[in-house]
């Protein structure tokens, strides 16, 4: 699927990543087409995170380049940035910090007017359902929670690409529903979303462009229908790795017998 | 059971050597440094109790020794090295284990490792020492066995007791609190010797030095550490009966420890997890008394920095510590410790050091969130500027203060503002160095509230090296301010505003060029600062 230059969210070249003797991410070439929802998906171990952390500076490339809407972020890193939000999988916080606190601090912190900083804060606390934990530090919200407030932080600058990295991981379903609808309406001004998964459901239900990783390669991109073909995305992924046959199910005769 | 523990220790000790060679060297040295240790010891309670010219220094020696092993397993495993997490009852607490078989297995891990084997060592020593032929050997073999067996019990259960209290923020809280109060009492007690040795001469410190001892043994062998000593010492005296009394409340106090332990596991087991603190009002990030400043990248820095040196055990534990050393220090000068020189009040910015040593690993306490730094591009000036600014608004009120109270002490108030000049510019040179340092050499300061003197975890040899470079090049540039004002004192007092003004100008320089490179370095490091500072601290 061709993505046409300047009309691609972000763009990797060539991008690779080696630990030791393990290649993460092998010779990466991808793109992804402005204002769509945009999902990563492949198996833990599939260069996700990996490919996320050099898109968004937080992970040297020890090849290849990347550029979001154009520019390129290692070689003018201050322009890439105001426009990049990220949500990391881990959300390591400043969470000696109330969430309003830790909204100031990212809001000054790029630079922006404290008025607009106040006001835009007021307005995702109020959104993201965080005014009732009004006063706790954010090291003693739960999961939920501080993915909200991490969503917050990535948002408070109003970014034009959104990167995420399993934004629903380990989340309940009602702040699911509003992380979503919080992408929702960025994507309908004009952003875009990028977020990988291993979960394919809701890669499918909430994605419009899919790209496959395994093994730090890129299997498959393009359009959700072009990718699953007839069958649900599981199935194409699980053929697309060649992990046809099922394993599990024979011995393993004890599990679940009272024998101890 | 105990023997399926001490394999599961070994194990957790064999993989932790294996997680990097800094491990290894790690052990190592702490082999090289308590294992010749303890052979002397081992010596030196051979030689107690062998040698007939010693023998009446020997019972005051060996209370007095092991009082202090005693105390020292007690308390060292909490303010050094915090609870061994390793064998953190919470972990097996959903093993079908009951409390019995946790205690004896948990007991027998402990005893392995280095510690316990020095200790053994060491004891070994007053084994061949102490014991007497006859009846009297089996009550000092049994003696020993109790002191051993009352240093780790008596160290576990008080890890654990006070484990759950740790786990609370408010807990953790408090042992902050109280681990630098203990420290400072430990430091000034430290001072006794010297105040002791400014009386009399060298004959009558030796015997007045062994008068105090023995007073101190008298009531030391009557407390619980010192029972298993008293133990010894009658039976190598011959007084079997009284030594039985003394072995048997020994055994009793074993017992009685390790039934504490069993409390405190159950405790442990079924308590609550950590529960969150209290709800705050919620304050702006601007802390009300600094309203002042400016709303911008650094304003926000120094803000936050702020917070957190309130918020986070650690830092707050240093802040408390260069408040109490302040405070010790002016009452000490008050009180008449030493000479009442005006020219003391000079010695207020020194207190700045304490400070100056955290800026070398400012990112400490922020782990892993650089990344928010790392990925707003906001760039480290403004960051490590706030952070600067930030310790000068904490620093200079104490400083101040601490100026103040000295001249009044010692009427020195001409030196006030000297001494306030000196402090800005020994901020500024810590600072200068500290920037540099913190983006160099990062090391991220471990989660756990547990062990609050805890600054660094897991830290490389080559971090390691640099902050040691970093501390040693702090040092070097703080040599001009001494000696400027040691010349200014010692020639023409006159002079000292103009060399307080010079030292003043020299600090805001070294701070200029070390945030500079640190920006810059900084900047171009992003993602290995990020890297560095998210490694496990565990």
């Amino acid at each position: 699927m061709a993505v046409e230059a300047g009309g691609a969210a972000f763009r990797v070249r060539g991008l690779r990543k080696v630990y030791g003797s393990k290649v993460a991410v092998d010779s990466l070439d991808l793109a992804a087409p402005r204002g769509s929802f945009f999902g990563m998906v492949g198996p833990n171990g599939a260069g996700k995170t990996t490919t996320l952390r050099m898109v968004t500076g937080l992970l040297r490339p020890d090849a290849g380049s990347a550029e979001v809407e154009g520019i390129d972020v290692w070689l003018d890193p201050l322009e890439a940035k105001r426009r990049i939000g990220v949500l990391p999988e881990d959300v390591a916080l400043f969470d000696r910090l109330t969430g309003r606190q830790l909204l100031t601090y990212s809001g000054l912190l790029r630079g922006m007017p404290a008025t607009t900083v106040a006001q835009r804060t007021e307005e995702l606390l109020d959104v993201l359902g965080l005014t009732e934990a009004e006063g706790t530090l954010v090291v003693d919200y739960s999961h939920g929670m501080r993915k909200k407030v991490a969503l917050a932080v990535a948002l408070l600058h109003a970014p034009r690409v959104l990167f995420l990295d399993e934004p629903f991981e380990a989340i309940d379903p009602v702040s699911a529903r509003t992380l979503r609808a919080v992408l929702e309406q960025h994507r309908a001004n004009g952003g875009t979303v990028i977020f990988s998964s291993h979960v394919m459901e809701l890669v499918e239900r909430l994605c419009d462009t899919v790209a496959v990783l395994h093994a730090g390669r890129l299997v498959a991109l393009g359009r959700l229908d072009q990718v699953r073909g007839n069958g649900s995305l599981e199935d194409a992924f699980v053929s697309l790795v060649g992990a046809d046959e099922v394993a599990g199910g024979e011995g393993l005769r004890w599990l679940g017998s009272s024998s101890g | 059971m105990a023997r399926l523990f001490v394999r599961l220790k070994l194990s957790l000790l064999r993989n932790g050597l294996r997680r990097g060679w800094q491990q290894v060297i790690a052990t190592v040295f702490g082999a090289l440094y308590a294992l010749p240790i303890a052979v002397l010891a081992a010596v030196g309670f051979t030689a107690l109790g062998r040698r007939d010219d010693l023998a009446e220094l020997a019972p005051t020696v060996l209370l007095l020794a092991l009082t202090v092993l005693t105390l020292g397993w007690l308390l060292v495993p909490l303010l050094a090295f915090g609870l061994d997490e390793t064998l953190d009852p919470l972990r097996l607490r959903l093993l079908p284990l009951s409390r019995r078989q946790l205690v004896v297995g948990l007991a027998a891990a402990s005893s392995v490792g280095i510690g316990p084997l020095a200790t053994l060592l060491a004891l070994t020593g007053v084994v061949v020492g102490f014991t007497p032929f006859g009846l009297g050997a089996a009550i000092v073999l049994a003696a020993v066995a109790a002191q051993f067996a009352v240093c780790i019990i008596g160290s576990r259960a008080l890890a654990t007791a006070l484990s759950a209290r740790l786990r609370s923020r408010r807990g953790r809280d408090v042992a902050a609190f109280s681990a630098a109060f203990l420290g400072i009492a430990v430091a000034s007690l430290g001072q006794l010797p010297n105040l002791l040795f400014n009386v009399g001469d060298l004959d009558a410190e030796g015997g007045q030095l062994l008068r105090l001892a023995e007073q101190a043994a008298g009531v030391l062998r009557w407390l619980p550490s010192g029972w298993a000593a008293s133990a010894i010492v009658e039976a190598a005296a011959g007084r079997l009966l009284p030594a039985l009394l003394w072995l048997t409340g020994a055994v009793l106090l074993v017992g009685g420890l390790a039934r504490w332990w069993l409390r405190a596991l159950e405790n442990t087991a079924v308590g609550s997890e950590a529960v969150g603190g209290g709800r705050l009002r919620d304050a702006p990030l601007f802390p009300r008394v600094v309203g002042f400043l400016p709303r911008n990248r650094t304003g926000a820095a120094a803000a936050r920095e702020l917070r957190y040196l309130w918020r986070i055990p650690q830092l707050r534990v240093q802040l408390l510590f260069v408040v109490l050393v302040a405070v010790g220090a002016a009452v000490a000068v008050a009180v008449g410790v030493g000479q009442r020189d005006p020219r003391l009040v000079l010695a207020a910015p020194l207190v700045t050091f304490f400070y100056g040593l955290g800026s070398l690993n400012s990112y400490g306490a922020d782990r892993a969130a650089v990344w928010l730094l790392v990925v707003s591009g906001s760039g480290s000036q403004a960051d490590l500027a706030g952070k600067n600014l930030a310790g000068v608004l904490v620093m200079v009120p104490i400083v101040t203060a601490m100026s103040v109270a000295l001249a009044a002490a010692t009427g020195g108030w001409s030196y006030v503002p000297v001494a306030m000049l000196a402090g800005l510019a020994l901020l500024g040179i810590s600072f200068g160095v500290g920037n540099l340092a913190s983006v160099l050499a990062p090391m991220p300061m471990p989660e756990s509230g547990t062990n609050l003197w805890a600054t660094s975890g897991g830290a490389g040899c080559a971090t390691l090296l640099v902050q040691l470079i970093a501390f040693t090049v702090q040092g070097l540039l703080l040599l001009p301010v001494v000696g400027g004002f040691a010349a200014a004192l010692l020639l023409r007092p006159a002079l000292l505003p103009l060399a307080a003004l010079g030292v003043l100008v020299w600090g805001a320089g070294v701070w200029w060029v070390g945030l500079r490179a640190a920006a810059n370095t900084g900047d171009a490091r992003g993602p290995e600062l990020v890297a560095a500072l998210s490694r496990p601290t565990a």
